[in-house]
This record gives structure tokens, C-alpha cells and sequence, in this order.
């Protein structure tokens, strides 16, 4: 969750175009739609929030200290080295404080908060034990090819 | 950093030198000591010009609040702390409370989760009192249909996500939780009428319930989809006037929905946008991105160009519609990028802006479009803004 | 399985306290008029963009693959026609109706599992 773009924590708010975020000059977006600490990564195509992968996790893997989610949403996106759409599940790492580094929010296919399992707008920690609530970043897990 | 205590020093001789050289007669007397622990308090009833701006604080989102600023001075009035994953503030009718949806963890980010409504005192900005309610808050992007008064100013309505749907009821005169209505499918509340509100649902109907003297639900009706989840949807963020909810859909078409006999009708849907602005990629955007004046019965819309899917993105221009006549009236161009407005009631009404990754308030004339004054430092993540 | 396993998980267990496990009453609930009703009508099916054939489909592969207790024989599929007569009536209190389904069942847990939902 977030939809806040990239915000520097600790430092004077920097503002940005609001153009979609993540869309960088063309040669740019190359160079990081593979780099899964880059808002640009294709699989980021419709995360909200913080990525684990600056946050001490991956992008599938939580970081020290935090629970993954069970619930969340999920988004389909297009795999530019092989062709192929790919569904993906932006599970959540929870029970710690927001992480605050590499804030990425883009919104292909994401729906209002009444269409909740497209919706990005949702803080996704929401279960038993560590995930109940404190969000700390988010993940990009592949869960199958999209058909 | 070291002080240079010299020169400080040889200033204020300096200066107390120069005041004896032009004031020689008396020798000035010294300042007396101010009264110990003065703390402010707000005046009653609040002015319609004031805004609370509230924000979840994202980077560190157990520092919620919600701040106070006059937009007449330009002053910061106060502030109110409302814990972890905070949407709004509620104002009651008749400006005596203030209620607050706040969530609790006993060890700040761990722990036991509690969550309460809190009672604010207006004046003190202070608690007076605190209602436990089941610990299910959805914690979600602010949305000012996350909490509701019913229009009797009697029930609050909160929106629960677990991820099951309902929403809490809570009893401000007994200052009690009453219960959960179920809403499976549908989310969030829009009152509208003494007891009742309505719900959006995933397949584009509006779920309708009606709740007894008790806050219980004594009907709950579902009406067809009414708009098109698949290719054009309505955002979340609708208001209101008088008994119609307007809401915008991701491509610009405005939906009304009336409260006719006791049920709810969609009314006539007409374009915020030509055919030639939509060609040109003009779209509604924003958090709060919608804002309504009763009195002169007109919409103002933040707009921006972009591609699909950027109904969350933020603009530099808020059109301004006469309700009445479903026309465009006015374009105010705004200094800066405008995520989230609102409009005062009043007769002479502010329009306020402000962007979820700036913490400057604008404050515009909402007639002329002017821009009267900007506030600075208001906030980390601002979100939605409440007038009274 | 990308509108439904957000909240239910991949397998069907859900969340304790948060999602109910499907993977217990998938049977039991097909095997009652109400029960089957209700497989069709909780917001996840009803809403989903499947159309009556296809939920209809996912419904049955649910039964044969997620469901811990395995399909009897005699239990009917799901059709298209059956799914979009239930379809048409939207189910609102969830939790209420799916309590007394549970209520009504003689069992609905495998041995040595609790019921507790």
C-alpha cells in the first residue's frame, strides 16, 4: 500500500512528476525492468509499497524479524525475457515499522477498495500474530503463468 | 556548534549601549517573568474556515495524526495524535466531540492490538473518553468513507477489512460498540439518511442497509450493477449534496446516486470531460479528489493528463461544475500538485490542496480561484481533509 | 486462482481466525440445496469475472483437488444452469449463513481436527 511514490524519508520531500510511477526515460526503464530493487522490475507492475529487496528480504523472501502475509492482492505482468504474463503476489512482510527505503507504487490493473483482491490500496497486513497491521515492505512472488 | 558568547555578548552591550544613548532619561524596565504553564485553548464553535489535515504518517505509520490550521491566518492551531494506520478525524453536527478511529499495539508496533474510538474535547483537543471497539479497522489509503456519522449524528460507521467486510457500529450517546453489519462483497460506508447508508459492491451494486434505533441493521437492500467494474469503475471517493453522492469513474463520468423512497437511484450520468479533453489524456486523479459547496451546488474535480490508470495520480488544475446545470464553469490552475481537496460550507467558501508527498497546505479563494496562502510544514504524508 | 487465492491461499486453508479453511466444507456444502447455494453466492464466486460455465468448472476442480474430504461419488457437479440460478441472488451476511450451514453438518471435519473456525 502507499500510492505515495517516491517519498526520501528523513530528508526534505523532494517533489516528482506525476506521471506514472516507475516509468522512467525509455533506456532507463531497460536497464532496471531486471532489477528487482527497482521500481521498474516488471514484476512491480502493480505493487504498493516498500520493496523487501532494500529492506533486508527479496523480492519472495521476507527480511529478519517479519511474517509474510497470507492474504493479499495480486497482479498480472508481462515478463519481458520470455514473453509471457506472469500472475503476481505482492505478499506482504509484516510486524515491524514501515521500512521507508525504495518506495514504489504503480497501478496496472488495480481496482477501488470494493474489488479488494486487485487492490494495491489496502494495507495487506491483516491476519493473526506479526502480520496483524504494522506494514513493513512488500514482495513480488510469482504464483503461475497467467492464462 | 560553538557560540561565539563574545560576540553575542558584545552585541546586546552594543545595543543596550545605543537604546541608553537615545532613551537616556530612565532606565528601561525589565521584562517580567511570563505566568507559568499557559496551555491554548481552541474557541468554540469552530470556524467553518478551519481544516483538520489528517495524515497516517506512512514512514512511521504509529505516529498518526490529525492537524489543525485556521485558513484565514495561516495559523497551526493544534494537533490531535490518533495512532497506528489513522484515516480520519470525525467531526460531530453539533461541533461538542470529536471522534477518532484509532488503532493501538501495547508495544508500539507489536504487541496486544486495541482499537478504540476516542472522544476529543474540541476546545482542549484533549481525551475525554474512549470506546473499545473489535479490533478489525481496515487500514487502507485514507478514505473519508472509512468512518461516518448516520445523519441523526447518532451511529458511527466504521469500515472493517480482515479480509471479511463489515462495518462497526458504535452508539456515540451510550458511547457503546452496538455491532458488525455484515457487507460481504461491498465495502466502506456513504450515509444516507437519519439511520441508513449504502455500501459499494464488487460487481457494481450498492449495497443499502437501514439500522433500527439501536444500530442494529433492520434492512439491508442490493440493488442491480449500477456502473461497470470492468471498464470504467468508480473511485471510492464520493460526496455529497444534500441527498445525491456524486461519484467519478477512472475516465471522467460523473455518477449521482439519489436517495429516492427510502432506496437509492442512479440518476442521469453525465461526462466532467469533452470529447476533445479525453482525446488530450484529461482524466480525474487524486486522494481526495473530489470536493462539493452545497450552498452554490457545485463539484470541484482535481484533473490531470495522463494514461489510463493513473486515477490515483495528483494535478495542477481543479475544475470547478454547476451542479445544476451539469456544466463546467470554472478551471483554477494550481500552484502546485493537488492530491487531496476540500471546500469549506460557508457562504464565502476557502478551497483548500494539499499533496500526500508535500506537506504544504494552499488555501485558494473558492469563487475566484486566487491563491490566498500556502502553510508550510503541515505533516509527513498528508491525506484527507476535514472541514466542519 | 488469482481472484481466490489472495484470501483463501493457494491450497485452500485460509487464515485461522481471518479466512476460513475451504478445504473441509467444500463437500459437506455441496452436498446440501443450502450448501451448494451458498458455494455459489459468497462474494468470491458470485463476483468473480468467471462466467456461470467457468465458475461452474472452478467449483467442481475445487471439490476434486482442495477438498480434504474426498468427493463421494454420488455428489453432484456443478452446471452452468445451477450455477447461474443461485448467481442471481448476491449473499450479504456471509459469516451468518456459513455458521448455520456449519451448524447443520453432522460433521464436517476429518478426524482429530478442530472444528473451531
Amino acid at each position: 500500500m502507499g500510492s505515495l511514490g517516491a517519498i526520501l524519508v528523513g530528508a526534505s520531500t523532494v517533489p516528482l512528476l506525476p506521471v506514472a510511477r516507475g516509468a522512467s526515460p525509455a533506456d532507463d526503464k531497460a536497464k532496471h525492468v531486471n532489477d528487482p530493487t527497482s521500481c521498474d522490475y516488471w514484476r512491480h507492475c502493480a505493487i504498493d509499497g516498500y520493496l523487501c529487496g532494500c529492506c533486508g528480504g527479496s523480492e519472495n523472501s521476507c527480511p529478519p524479524g517479519t511474517e509474510m502475509s497470507a492474504i493479499t492482492w495480486v497482479g498480472t505482468c508481462h515478463n519481458p525475457i520470455d514473453g509471457k504474463d506472469y500472475v503476481v503476489s505482492y505478499n506482504d512482510c509484516c510486524g515491524k515499522s514501515t521500512c521507508g527505503r525504495c518506495l514504489c507504487n504503480r497501478n496496472e490493473r488495480d481496482t477501488p477498495l470494493y474489488i479488494p483482491f486487485q487492490s494495491n490500496d489496502y494495507n495487506w497486513c491483516s491476519g493473526s500474530g506479526k502480520t496483524n497491521i504494522p506494514y513493513h515492505c512488500s514482495t513480488a512472488r510469482i504464483v503461475s503463468v497467467a492464462r | 556548534m560553538k557560540s561565539p558568547r563574545w560576540v553575542l555578548s558584545a552585541a546586546v552591550a552594543c545595543a543596550l549601549l545605543a537604546r541608553a544613548l537615545l532613551w537616556p532619561a530612565a532606565a528601561l524596565a525589565a521584562l517580567p517573568p511570563d505566568p507559568a504553564a499557559i496551555v491554548q485553548s481552541l474557541p468554540r464553535p469552530a470556524s467553518p474556515h478551519w481544516v483538520w489535515v489528517n495524515d497516517f504518517v506512512f514512514p512511521h505509520m504509529v505516529s498518526g495524526k490529525a492537524m489543525l490550521v485556521d485558513g484565514d491566518s495561516g495559523r497551526f492551531l493544534g494537533e490531535l495524535d490518533t495512532g497506528f494506520g489513522s484515516q480520519r478525524v470525525v467531526l460531530a453536527p453539533d461541533g461538542q466531540v470529536i471522534y477518532s478511529p484509532e488503532t493501538y499495539f501495547s508495544r508500539g508496533t507489536r504487541g496486544e492490538r486495541t482499537d478504540v474510538i476516542t472522544l476529543y474535547d474540541p476546545s482542549h483537543l484533549s481525551p475525554v473518553g474512549e470506546i473499545v471497539i473489535p479490533p478489525k479497522r481496515s487500514s487502507n489509503m485514507p478514505m473519508m468513507s472509512n468512518a461516518q456519522l448516520t445523519d441523526d449524528g447518532r451511529f458511527l460507521l466504521i469500515y472493517n477489512f480482515t479480509p471479511a467486510q463489515s462495518i462497526t457500529v458504535v452508539d456515540t450517546h451510550s458511547r457503546k460498540f452496538v455491532g458488525e453489519v455484515e457487507t460481504s462483497g461491498c465495502a466502506l460506508s456513504f450515509p444516507t439518511g437519519a439511520r441508513s447508508f449504502f455500501s459499494l459492491c464488487a460487481d457494481g451494486a450498492l449495497l443499502h442497509t437501514v439500522l433500527d434505533d439501536t444500530g442494529h441493521a433492520s434492512k439491508s437492500d442490493r440493488t442491480e450493477p449500477l456502473f461497470d467494474v470492468d471498464h470504467d469503475p468508480l473511485t471510492e471517493k464520493g460526496v455529497r449534496v444534500g441527498d445525491t453522492w456524486y461519484f467519478v469513474s477512472f475516465s471522467g463520468m460523473l455518477y449521482p446516486f439519489k436517495l429516492e423512497q427510502g432506496s437509492v437511484k442512479l440518476q442521469q450520468t453525465w461526462p466532467l470531460l469533452s470529447v476533445a479533453e479525453k482525446a488530450q489524456n484529461w482524466r480525474p486523479g487524486g486522494l481526495q479528489q473530489l470536493a462539493v459547496h452545497a450552498g452554490l451546488n457545485r463539484l470541484y474535480a482535481i484533473m490531470h493528463q495522463g494514461p489510463p490508470e493513473t486515477h490515483k495520480d495528483p494535478g495542477r488544475e481543479v475544475w470547478v461544475y454547476d451542479l445544476a446545470r451539469k456544466a463546467r464553469i470554472h478551471k483554477i490552475a494550481m500552484k502546485n500538485n493537488s492530491g487531496s481537496i476540500q471546500v469549506t460550507r460557508d457562504p464565502h467558501p476557502l478551497l483548500f490542496s494539499i499533496f500526500i508527498e508535500s506537506t504544504v497546505l494552499d488555501v485558494y479563494d473558492a469563487t475566484t480561484g486566487n491563491l490566498l496562502r500556502s502553510v508550510t510544514d503541515i505533516g509527513t504524508t498528508p491525506t484527507v481533509l476535514v472541514t466542519p | 486462482m488469482l481472484q481466490c487465492m489472495g484470501c483463501h491461499t493457494p491450497d485452500g486453508r485460509g487464515e485461522p481466525g481471518h479466512v476460513p479453511s475451504i478445504r473441509n466444507t467444500l463437500v459437506p456444502f455441496a452436498n446440501t440445496a443450502d450448501g451448494r447455494k451458498f458455494l455459489v453466492q459468497v462474494p468470491g464466486s458470485a463476483q468473480s469475472k468467471l462466467s456461470d460455465a467457468e465458475l461452474a468448472d472452478v467449483l467442481n476442480w475445487m471439490i476434486e483437488n482442495l477438498s480434504a474430504i474426498p468427493r463421494p461419488p454420488q455428489l453432484r457437479r456443478f452446471t452452468a444452469l445451477e450455477v447461474a440460478g443461485y448467481r442471481r441472488t448476491p449473499l450479504v451476511s456471509v459469516a451468518t449463513v456459513r455458521a448455520r450451514l456449519v451448524a447443520a453438518q453432522p460433521t464436517t471435519q476429518p478426524p482429530g481436527q478442530s472444528a473451531a473456525q
